[in-house]
């Protein structure tokens, strides 16, 4: 029993060390974690696939309902709008997403 | 002598995409089951996952005295586990912890499919559209039904932002309709085309310097010289390619260290972007 006590102590001395190091190199990084090359090709693929689904959409609504060019455009056009939507909205949570890591992470080590 | 043209053109960077059955299988309605390299390869990661993770779920389960200080290997798929639960959480909420296994399961397969695609002579699998298709059709059903069935019509408040005028939402809900189909077809496309470029570009520069490697060393041992001034001429050409080969190869050793962070990259994305669609599941206005 007192061995596993021992064994107990030791658990929580280290986690805390580990957590310590943790925090010191979340506070010591200045740059996002993702690298550069992943952010922009994600933002690519995010106005790609708005695009594509728009021109999808507005082409079985023309296939469908036999009206024109007009579902081809229209959609197209909401399609490009989404696309832009969607890489605002990539940005805004790949920044929070490292503003709240940081800012969980400091305070799971106060409590 | 053949030119350095045609030993280019004899590298064909697609090859390594190509789909053969191996054991042909009758179809079922007319749908081919035959087994293909693809099916071999998925099926060998699931067994390496099953036999890597169920190690130490059978062995780190007793409570024997040796055990209670976990080994490396357990503190190591351990802390794989505990890497997308807190993924999971942290993007989706506590009340996400349902969904924890799902995200694992996808993590892990598509971890294990671009790290065995990684080693030489081993098919990709997630470099098919099919593959990566599949799994985010998966990812995009799992929300529509379990966001249906645990809110359902208050789901559709997602296709619908609060705090805008009544004469917009004819612009915003069709804007908001797209852009919820575009997240699993964006989710696909982007994990297939990573695999795909970073396979197309390794082979490419590693087929470059044994292409360069053999036009260079063919012009530096040409034996029909007609004069010592000819053979400084063709000494240089090839010693020109040969460098260049040098060069080409150390491109693909250093393509080769960034297909490995791409590999984990990928399957940590797809992992995060999986459990931001599920939030919207979890709760459906912004």
């Amino acid at each position: 029993m007192t061995d596993s006590d021992d064994l107990r102590e030791r658990i929580d001395a280290s986690s805390k060390s580990a957590s310590q190091i943790d925090t010191d190199k979340e506070n010591s990084k200045e740059s996002p974690p993702v690298s550069l090359a992943a952010m922009t090709f994600r933002y690519a693929t995010e106005f790609v696939a708005a695009v594509l689904v728009g021109l999808a959409i507005g082409y079985f609504i023309d296939y469908y309902f036999g009206t024109g060019p007009w579902g081809l455009l229209i959609w197209l056009t909401l399609g490009m709008a989404a696309g832009v939507l969607s890489m605002v909205r990539a940005y805004r949570e790949l920044t929070e997403s490292t503003q709240s890591e940081k800012s969980t992470s400091t305070s799971s080590d106060k409590t | 002598m053949t030119t350095f043209f045609s030993k280019v053109a004899a590298l064909d960077p697609m090859s390594q995409f190509v789909v053969t059955p191996i054991l042909k299988l009758e179809g079922i309605m007319g749908v081919d089951m035959s087994i293909t390299n693809v099916t071999m390869f998925m099926a060998l990661g699931c067994l390496l996952i099953i036999a890597m993770f169920g190690y130490v779920a059978y062995n780190g389960d007793t409570n024997s005295r040796e055990n209670l200080a976990p080994s490396r290997y357990q503190m190591l798929v351990e802390s794989i586990y505990l890497f997308v639960r807190n993924t999971v959480l942290n993007v989706a909420g506590n009340d996400g912890a349902k969904f924890v296994p799902f995200v694992f399961t996808l993590f892990t397969f598509v971890l294990f499919a671009n790290v065995i695609g990684m080693s030489p002579y081993a098919f990709t699998t997630t470099s098919q559209l099919v593959v990566t298709a599949t799994l985010s059709v998966t990812v995009i059903l799992t929300v529509i039904i379990y966001g249906v069935w645990k809110h359902q019509f208050r789901f559709l408040k997602l296709f619908a932002p609060s705090g805008a005028p009544a004469i917009l939402y004819v612009l915003l809900t069709p804007i908001e309709i797209i852009s919820f189909f575009a997240r699993p077809v964006s989710l696909a496309l982007r994990l297939f085309a990573n695999m795909l470029a970073g396979h197309v570009a390794l082979k490419l520069f590693a087929g470059f310097a044994v292409a360069l490697a053999s036009y260079g060393g063919s012009l530096l041992f040409a034996q029909s010289s007609n004069s010592v001034g000819d053979y400084i001429v063709l000494a240089g050409q090839g010693g020109f390619f040969v460098i260049l080969s040098v060069l080409s190869f150390l491109v693909a050793v250093a393509l080769n260290a960034l297909e490995f962070l791409v590999a984990g990259l990928q399957a940590f994305v797809f992992a995060i972007l999986t459990s931001a669609y599920l939030r919207d599941a979890l709760h459906p206005s912004h």
